[in-house]
């Protein structure tokens, strides 16, 4: 491959982020939840209500499972409710009639969400320093932004298996529907160890909860399961995600065509 | 070499389950010619279009395009298309979605130039969402034309636009056949397609039932459908010349034909108390039925 | 394909901008041991005082320009050319001082702060740790924002062994003889003092008997400091010790005395001989029952007082019956008369005394002692800053450093008024007059001077504060437990964090005060240090407030590995903490659950 064509295609991939990025910040309905509520959240529920007490650690173990919060938003926003609208306004189809490299469209969507959630990261960590006090040894700061960043991955397949699932009118609902329960059995936004034994136990099938277990393992305050259950865990969940996600497409892209050719009659 | 194919289907049949798109369908694109595939909602108009893209998968038969498989990537950087139902994302503007498209192509047009031939001068800074409809048609106009393709395809680019904005695209549309480029056109506007093509198509129930020139098939389509109330049943006129269909409705009795003047002639003579005559021209269906001399009973006239 | 390539290329420049701000953003996050203070320089407003009755540190003078300039005094006169758009504060009906210079203090919590807030900018600190006064020798030399006065200190003092001064709990390296004399001194001014203290004090005055200096002692003392260009002043609260010290050649006495009045001839040789005194009436006064201090506490508002201000204030000494208030008054009269130099001193923060605020009383029984308004107020300033040699401070003229005192009214009439504050400047900053958000709580003991250490060696009675305790997520309902016990001289911390609170904590808590989660006044100290090692997991450190102010209580987390390890935690890691109100430190486990062993040792607050 000649250096043009490589740049060629490098710029291909670079402009797909731009304007997968331009186009959701200019989208209040997508941008205003996706970086304020994580961030308000926190400032609530860690910063301002937990310091209630003699409960040593909210701040900082908030730190960690709302910023966890703040990557799964945009991830799973972005690919299950986005790629379905972009599916069923026919953008998608579209594209693919062109020369466009699928890859970029994905990893597009993958540098979004990784964009927004840097934004939240950074946001919560500033509110957590400055507001609650919080305080962590320099290479936890950079190994917490890491941890937590590494999440789009699993969440961004988990986003595009509901997104190849559902149809644009319902995708924010569904995605709404296994954005917030999961977040809130996961023990992002009360840790976990304040559920019943049974939710605890059922935590285990979410990723959202090894996400933030690894995360909060890089300040010890994780529940000391091991490291590698928790990548394992959702390496093959991201795995398993990515193959529903390849079902999903395969029907739909069937089907669209027979639903939109009989849908005019 | 204006009879060189650079897209064919061969013998291709293709379902949705138990529903048939396309049965039995061969359909050539010759190089520089505006094809216009015609035919009513659901005649396999699209499937034929998604079959030539590559967006869908040939099940029975053989789909070439440049004497390739149609998702080749080299197939994909000579082509642009326009599909029936397509919109981008409205939060960029028409410069920005221009922009992007035209670095998938290793050749594209310049951008000024691209909004030349959609018509989209000084509109490259709206959003996509504030456009009208005419305008977001010429936007997906521009951008099946951002890598100076030799081929396009449009999927019913008109549909859903009024009057001014049609014949504006139609403009356009011609424009690009000027320049040499073969386009295939999808519509179900005889108008349309006689303001624009070369040559037609015409599907019907996924199968190609008449195929030529835009004056030879309107000379087939001059169906009428003649309306009156008579004592003289349906099976009886069914058997008259030229009757395509007769058909019972409420106290009227429709038939079409393609002879609406010996029909009526007939008609009178078979009852004098006839009244309540009327004539008036059939829609693209009932032309189409006209073609195919193939009455189905069962299927109501619509 | 320039054209081409600029939207990205310009769309890889913003995303590296971006990275390298993510980055960088993240590496200015507080770490702990981390937090630098925020930078500091010269004021770049200038400023003048117009229009006002000045007091330059010797004479009054009507109608007054005072035009400062990056912290410092420019120009001063009456109708000065000062530039159009120079901010100017209206002095009319206003006196302006120099600010104050307390002659005779002792430095540790936050008295600094205290007697800023009270006008008075600089201190003569006769007794303190001596780190403290080395750390307090670099903030005076800066023209910088502060919320504390200049210190200036003799740091430790020269006393005999069991005698005066050892009785504090600082350091204290008693003499027993002439010969140690030269060593002590040059190890002082090693560390940085000022000037030599020297305690001659047998307690005869007090009507008890303690040990004290011999005279050789003290006249080798006298002459080691002179040999390396100190000035040496005596601590005495006799008539006999005062003469002693004046015949061996001291440079001052820091008190006035009661059990007699000087003579007239003595105090013309006082005179004669260059001495200056402090007599600190406020501290002896107030042996006496004297309510200057508490007339003065109840024209002040009262968030300006600190709880510590307020506790001294209402100490007292057990005086027993005998000497008589109007001896001392009557030596500062004599002394005065003849000519000697007085210096404004109040010997805070003593009981009966509150630093800053006792230094308004100082004025007053000054003058009750006869000193002329004008005299009082030179023995707050200038005279002070001559007597101890401190530079460029005590006197409004050009290039003085622009600590300045507005008060309302006039002073030279009422020398009341000085209490009666409108602005402090300190290195040309208005002085924000906040007391460290303690206005409310209950009096604040100060911990002990020097450094609070615990060993372990008898227990786990730290011989400080209430002591050692378990502390667990149980009082939230959580079910951690944590045991202790000392072994080998070291407290070990064994216990298991267990799920059930949200938040599971289990390990120690040392409260510093004499009941749970009673705040002790530690401010002045710095860090935390401690010995520790364990099974290598993640531990917290937690600083606690004051019981009423719950918020947060800051953490650092620190590590306890196999081998013995020394950990020091500078106290501003502990974000949000105010060393002045320490309730308790704490040091647990917590996430994740499971069983924790770890030990601790030698932990310090210094």
């Amino acid at each position: 491959m000649t250096t043009a064509t490589l740049a060629r295609r490098g710029r291909i991939y670079v402009l797909e982020a731009r304007y997968q990025f331009l186009m959701v910040l200019r989208e209040p309905a997508f941008a205003i939840p996706t970086l304020l509520f994580p961030l308000i959240f926190y400032l609530f529920f860690g910063v301002v209500m937990g310091g209630r007490g003699f409960s040593v650690a909210a701040p900082t173990y908030m730190l960690a499972t709302y910023s966890v919060f703040g990557v799964l938003g945009p991830s799973l926003f972005g690919f299950g409710a986005g790629l379905a609208t972009e599916r069923d306004s026919g953008a998608l189809l579209l594209k693919r009639t062109t020369p466009m490299p699928a890859a970029a469209y994905l990893l597009a969507k993958v540098g979004m969400a990784l964009t927004f959630g840097a934004a939240v990261v950074l946001g919560i960590f500033f509110i957590g320093a400055y507001g609650a006090g919080v305080m962590l040894y320099r290479w936890q700061w950079f190994a917490l932004a890491g941890v937590v960043l590494a999440g789009v991955i699993p969440f961004c397949a988990l986003g595009l298996a509901v997104g190849a699932w559902s149809k644009s009118r319902a995708a924010v609902a569904i995605t709404n529907l296994v954005f917030l329960p999961m977040a809130m059995l996961s023990g992002l936004w009360i840790p976990i160890t304040m559920f019943p034994a049974a939710l605890q136990d059922f935590a285990n099938v979410l990723p959202a909860y090894h996400h933030a277990q690894l995360a909060l393992k890089v300040i010890a305050m994780d529940g000391g399961q091991g490291t590698a259950l928790h990548v394992a865990v959702l390496a093959v969940q991201s795995i398993a995600f990515l193959v529903v996600a390849a079902v999903g497409f395969r029907r739909t892209e069937s089907g669209a065509v027979s639903i939109r050719g009989g849908g005019m009659s | 070499m204006p009879e060189e194919a650079v897209a064919r289907l061969s013998g291709v049949t293709h379902r949705y389950g138990a529903v048939v798109a396309l049965e039995e369908v061969d359909l050539e694109v010759r190089r520089g010619e505006v094809l216009a595939v015609l035919g009513p909602n659901g005649a396999g108009k699209t499937t034929a279009i998604s079959l030539l893209l590559g967006s869908v998968a040939v099940q029975t038969g053989e789909a070439t395009v440049f004497a390739q498989r149609p998702g080749a990537p080299e197939v994909r950087a000579r082509r642009g298309a326009m599909l029936q139902i397509s919109g981008v994302p409205e939060t960029l503007t028409v410069g920005e979605h221009i922009d992007l498209f035209r670095a998938y192509y290793p050749a594209p047009v310049s951008a000024s130039r691209l909004l030349a031939m959609a018509g989209l001068e000084g509109l490259e800074r709206r959003r996509f969402g504030k456009l009208s409809g005419g305008q977001k048609q010429r936007v997906m106009f521009a951008l099946a034309l951002c890598g100076d393709p030799q081929l396009v395809f449009l999927d019913e680019p008109t549909a859903g636009l009024d009057v001014e904005a049609r014949r504006g695209l139609w403009d356009e549309i011609r424009a690009l056949s000027e320049s040499g480029r073969t386009t295939v056109l999808t519509t179900h506007y005889l108008e349309e397609a006689d303001a624009l093509a070369d040559r037609i198509v015409v599907l019907h129930r996924g199968r190609v039932i008449a195929e030529g020139s835009p004056a030879t098939i309107k000379s087939h389509t001059a169906a009428r459908r003649v309306r009156c109330v008579t004592g003289v049943h349906r099976d009886r006129v069914a058997s008259l010349p030229g009757v395509v269909r007769s058909e019972t409705r409420g106290r009227y009795l429709e038939i079409l034909t393609a002879r609406p003047e010996d029909l009526v002639r007939a008609l009178l003579d078979l009852d004098p108390d006839l009244h309540d005559l009327t004539v008036v021209g059939a829609g693209l269906e009932e032309a189409f039925l006209a073609l195919t001399r193939a009455p189905d009973a069962s299927e109501p006239v619509s | 394909m320039n054209t081409e390539n600029r939207t990205a290329l310009r769309s890889v420049w913003i995303l590296l901008v971006a990275v390298a701000g993510f980055i960088g953003a993240l590496a200015t996050l507080p770490v702990p041991g981390g937090v630098a203070a925020p930078e500091q320089k010269a004021p770049d407003e200038s400023f003048a005082i117009v229009d006002v009755t000045l007091f330059d540190g010797e004479a009054f003078r009507r109608n007054q320009d005072v035009w400062v300039e990056e912290g410092r005094v420019r120009r001063v006169g009456a109708k000065l050319r000062l530039p159009e758009d120079l901010p100017r504060v209206d002095g009319r009906g206003h006196t302006l001082l120099p600010g104050l210079i307390d002659g005779h203090v002792h430095t540790f919590g936050g008295t600094l702060g205290d007697a800023l807030r009270f006008g008075v900018t600089a201190v003569l600190d006769q007794f303190t740790d001596p780190g403290l006064a080395a750390a307090a020798r670099t903030a005076r030399d800066e023209i910088a924002r502060t919320a504390e006065a200049d210190l200036f200190s003799a740091g430790m003092l020269a006393t005999a062994p069991g005698g005066h001064g050892t009785q504090f709990g600082l350091a204290v390296e008693p003499l027993t003889g002439p010969e140690g004399a030269d060593a002590w001194v040059r190890a002082r001014k090693a560390e940085g003092s000022d000037w030599i203290k020297i305690v001659s004090e047998d307690g005869a005055a007090y009507r008890g008997d303690i040990p004290s200096l011999e005279r050789e002692t003290i006249a080798a003392l006298i002459g080691a400091a002179h040999a390396e260009g100190l000035l040496a002043v005596v601590h005495v609260s006799d008539l006999e010790a005062a003469l002693e010290a004046v015949s061996l050649g001291a440079d001052g006495l820091v008190h006035t005395w009661f059990d007699a009045a000087i003579s007239e001839e003595g105090a013309r040789s006082f005179a004669e001989g260059g001495i200056f005194v402090v007599p600190t009436l406020s501290v002896i006064m107030g042996l006496f029952g004297d309510s200057t201090g508490l007339r003065i506490l109840d024209e002040t508002e009262e968030a300006l007082v600190s709880p510590m201000q307020r506790q001294t204030l209402s100490n007292r000494f057990e005086m027993p019956e005998g000497p008589d208030s109007e001896v001392a008054l009557e030596n500062v009269r004599r002394l005065h008369a003849a000519g000697v130099q007085i210096v404004a001193g109040t010997d805070a923060p003593n009981p009966g005394t509150a630093t800053g605020l006792s230094m308004h009383g100082e004025l007053r029984l000054l003058a009750r002692a006869g000193l002329e308004s004008h005299e009082v107020l030179a023995a707050a300033t200038s005279v002070a800053a001559d007597a101890f040699a401190v530079p460029e401070r005590g006197r409004i003229a050009e290039g003085t450093i622009a600590d300045l005192l507005l008060v309302r009214g006039d002073v030279e009439e009422d020398l009341a008024r000085t209490a009666d504050i409108v602005t402090i400047w300190k290195d040309g900053y208005p002085v924000v007059r906040e007391t460290a958000s303690t206005a409310s709580s209950p009096e604040i003991p100060p911990a002990p001077e020097g450094p609070v250490i615990v060993d372990f060696e008898d227990g786990l009675d730290s011989g400080f504060g209430f002591g050692w305790q378990v502390t667990t997520d149980a009082m939230n309902g959580g079910a951690s437990t944590a045991d202790l016990a000392v072994e080998d001289g070291a407290l070990v911390v064994r216990g298991e964090t267990r799920a059930g609170f949200a938040f599971p904590w289990a390990g120690a808590i040392w409260f510093t005060g004499a009941q749970p989660m009673q705040a002790v006044d530690f401010s002045g100290r710095s860090a935390l240090r401690f010995r520790t090692r364990g099974d290598g997991r993640s531990y917290t450190a937690m600083l606690f407030g004051a019981g009423a102010a719950a918020t947060v209580p800051p953490t650092v987390p620190f590590i306890a590995g196999p081998e013995w390890a020394v950990v020091e935690i500078p106290l501003e890691s502990f974000a949000t903490a105010d060393p002045s109100i320490i309730a308790g430190l704490a040091f647990v486990a917590q996430a994740p659950l499971g069983s924790f062993t770890f030990e601790l040792d030698d932990v310090e607050i210094r």
